[in-house]
């Protein structure tokens, strides 16, 4: 058996963070309010002239590259009570236990304490995370700005999360599940994704961007939140980490975007009728004379859920620019190819390239007075759907199922 | 280790007749039977599965959309369509209960099926509702409907997927590389449409026609973790032996969690 970090030290210092934290946090900054204040922000913070694909960070001068100064900076860090990033397995028991107790969970109720970071062994942690200082730095950071929404471990259930009723909850890290992605479908985001989100915050939900952040700091962050994404694989019995490329299927290469084609009246128009075709107006649909809006019910349903089962009451109106994870062009087609992951909404990486920019044009004309705008009675050539044909190219045989 | 996951405990009884042929049985003959491919036909496991309970009757289920709109599913069916999240038959036996080896198999590579597992969207309803995939072998997704239906997964070992297919579009297919236990499907468009399937490394597993029958065939001798998986009712497990010749019966009840 391994030296172990004591397990006691480190939980009174993540709590003593965690507490900071809370403090830390104002209340002001509710759900509703956010959301209210981001609608009415100007257009131009919705596409901001930002780094769409942020440089690949290099690890920092910092970076312990061997095993044993590895776990010698572990120890060292855990007798100062500097941070608390690892116990190992049978730490996990006895941590378990000092946070009833603090916290006095009675010993019939179940808590989760689970996190990679207090299952995995410190090998497993080194082939993913030399970066310790990096790590370390984004745990700070992380209890300093996001725990009060994200939660102490990052499970989505912060603090300010009680008052919350409606809306999109705050991400849980553990299931690696992300929507501000250029990768496929059900795979993990790039780090530049994360680091996109971290930088524009996601409009119209509660996520601030964190420009203010150095971009030291930005990154620092991505890091500790892939460290979380840990994910405890009953068939093998082990954890794994989502990001791991070696022993998951879940990274991905991104996307190609290809050069966005001209907006024609004829683009636009295939994209409505396509809007319906592919079912797009089941989910977006409104009452107003166009295919899109919002379809915004209340309960009765309880199979719009998110990676957490929490209600999604909606899907997005899309007539008003404001956009999760952005309204330009590149933004669109990357939902619309990957899908949001979480949730309903499907990936439709099946359909081809051109059709897709159409779809991206179409939703773009709605909120977009200057586009042209697309004849309502185009929508009678979509009902019924044509034969067969959503390989994009009208030739039986396509790629109808391209996106395995 | 894994501490206070919260997970259901079922405390469920098995009744477990270990061991016991049955002469002449020509039970499970109509039975799930995924075991074609292999050459070892030593023994089979064959049994019944029992539910212990009130039966409940089956409701109609709701065809509305988010939002409460009526589908155009109800113009496909004239008779109410009946919720099939417990097929319980007048003499107790459990429907779509997924029966599997667990643990005991030698790790060896099995033939990978040349026929694609189906998953069919017919009637607003996926079909079969619960079926064991291999690991390599196609998984086709056909909608034999009219309307735009959807089909998500929420596999976790495996990618996640979720498709949309238009009426008359061509199948999607997908192939998956890991086994995994109990997979939701759903449609979002037409939320009451849901489907289970397993990625299985193998192929001993059977389902459970609506007599609650199930078998196995062609599994060497060896002691073995059996486990069934019920949507509802949850999962239970059994530790057999299978001997070189004839049938082991293998018997489970499922009883009400709500007990
Ligand atoms: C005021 C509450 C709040 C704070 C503070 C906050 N977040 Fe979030 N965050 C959210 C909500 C809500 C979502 C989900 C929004 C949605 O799904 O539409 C989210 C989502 C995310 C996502 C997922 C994006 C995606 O693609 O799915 C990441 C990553 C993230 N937050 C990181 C952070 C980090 C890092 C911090 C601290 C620096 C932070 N958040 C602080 C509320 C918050
Ligand atoms: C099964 C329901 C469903 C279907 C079908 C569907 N969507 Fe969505 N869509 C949603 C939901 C729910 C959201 C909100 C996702 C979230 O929580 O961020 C969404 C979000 C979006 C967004 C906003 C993403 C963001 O960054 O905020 C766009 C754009 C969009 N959908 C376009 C489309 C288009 C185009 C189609 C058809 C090709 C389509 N959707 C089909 C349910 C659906």
């Amino acid at each position: 058996m391994r030296n172990l970090v004591s397990p006691l030290l480190s939980i009174t210092a993540l709590l003593i963070a965690i507490a900071v934290g809370v403090l830390h946090f104002t209340s002001d900054s509710g759900p509703n309010s956010a959301s209210n204040s981001s609608t009415s922000q100007t257009a131009e913070l919705y596409q901001p002239a930002l780094e769409h694909d942020p440089p690949t960070p290099q690890p920092p001068e910092s970076a312990i590259r061997d095993f044993d100064t590895f776990l010698d900076r572990l120890r060292e860090a855990s007798q100062n009570s500097v941070t608390s990033l690892v116990l190992h397995k049978d730490a996990l028991v006895r941590a378990e236990q000092v946070f009833r107790e603090s916290a006095g969970v009675p010993d019939n109720v179940p808590i989760e304490m689970h996190s990679p970071f207090f299952t995995v062994d410190p090998e497993a942690i080194f082939a993913l995370y030399f970066d310790l200082p990096t790590l370390e730095r984004g745990l700070g950071l992380f209890q300093q700005h996001c725990s009060q929404c994200h939660g102490p471990y990052g499970r989505g259930n912060g603090s300010a999360t009680q008052r919350w009723y409606t809306g999109n909850f705050p991400r849980n890290f553990w299931y690696g599940k992300f929507k501000n992605r250029s990768t496929e479908y059900g795979t993990v985001p790039t780090d530049g994704d994360l680091y996109r989100t971290l930088t524009r915050g996601l409009y119209g939900s509660t996520m601030p961007p964190f420009r203010h952040l150095s971009a030291e700091d930005r990154w620092s962050l991505v890091e500790f939140i892939k460290s979380l994404a840990g994910f405890y694989d009953d068939y093998d019995e082990t954890v794994v980490n989502r990001f791991d490329s070696d022993i998951g299927n879940w990274s991905a290469a991104p996307l190609e975007i290809g050069e966005e084609p001209t907006v024609t009246l004829e683009s636009v128009t295939r994209g409505r009728i396509l809007f319906i075709e592919q079912g797009c107006v089941k989910c977006h649909q409104s009452n107003k004379s166009k295919p899109v809006g919002l379809a915004r019910w209340e309960g009765g349903f309880d199979s719009w859920l998110d990676e957490m089962n929490r209600p999604i009451e909606h899907s997005r109106d899309l007539t008003n620019q404001v956009f999760r994870s952005g309204a330009a062009s590149s933004d669109l087609f990357r939902i619309i190819s990957g899908g949001p992951t979480i949730g309903p909404m499907p990936s439709y990486l099946n359909i081809a390239e051109e059709k897709r920019w159409d779809l991206v044009h179409y939703v773009q004309s709605v909120f977009k007075p200057d586009y042209p705008q697309a004849p309502a009675t185009a929508d009678a050539q979509a009902n019924p759907p044509k034969t067969g044909d959503d390989n994009g190219t009208g030739a039986p045989g396509g790629v109808g199922s391209a996106e395995k | 280790m894994r501490c206070s996951r919260a997970k259901a405990i079922a405390t469920l009884t098995v009744c477990t007749l270990l061991g016991l042929t049955l002469a002449g049985q020509h039970r499970g003959a109509d039975a799930d039977d995924k075991s074609d491919e292999t050459t070892d036909d030593n023994a089979s496991v064959v049994g019944v599965v029992k539910f212990d309970g009130e039966r409940l009757k089956r409701k109609p289920l709701v065809l509305r959309e988010k939002g409460g709109k009526l589908s155009d599913c109800h113009i496909l069916h004239d008779n109410p369509l009946l919720d099939e999240s417990r097929i319980v038959s007048a003499k107790g036996e459990l429907a779509n209960v997924f029966i599997y080896v667990k643990k005991g198999l030698k790790k060896k590579i099995y033939p990978i099926p040349k026929s694609p597992a189906l998953l069919n969207q017919e009637k607003c309803m996926f079909r079969p509702r619960v079926q064991g995939i291999q690991v390599g072998q196609e998984f086709l997704m056909r909608n034999s409907d009219p309307m735009t239906h959807n089909v998500r997964s929420f596999a976790r070992r495996n990618r996640a997927f979720n498709v949309a297919q238009p009426a008359k579009s061509p199948d999607r297919d997908r192939v998956f590389t890991r086994g995994e236990g109990a997979v939701k499907l759903q449609c979002d468009i037409h939320p009451w449409m849901k489907a289970y399937y397993f990625v299985m490394e193998h192929p001993y597993f059977a389902v459970t026609n609506e007599k609650g029958q199930f078998k196995i065939n062609g599994l060497p001798t060896g002691e073995y973790t059996l486990v069934a998986w019920h949507e509802e009712y949850g999962e239970q497990k059994v530790e057999i032996t299978v001997a070189a010749t004839g049938s082991t019966d293998v018997g489970f009840t499922f009883e009400d969690k709500a007990k």
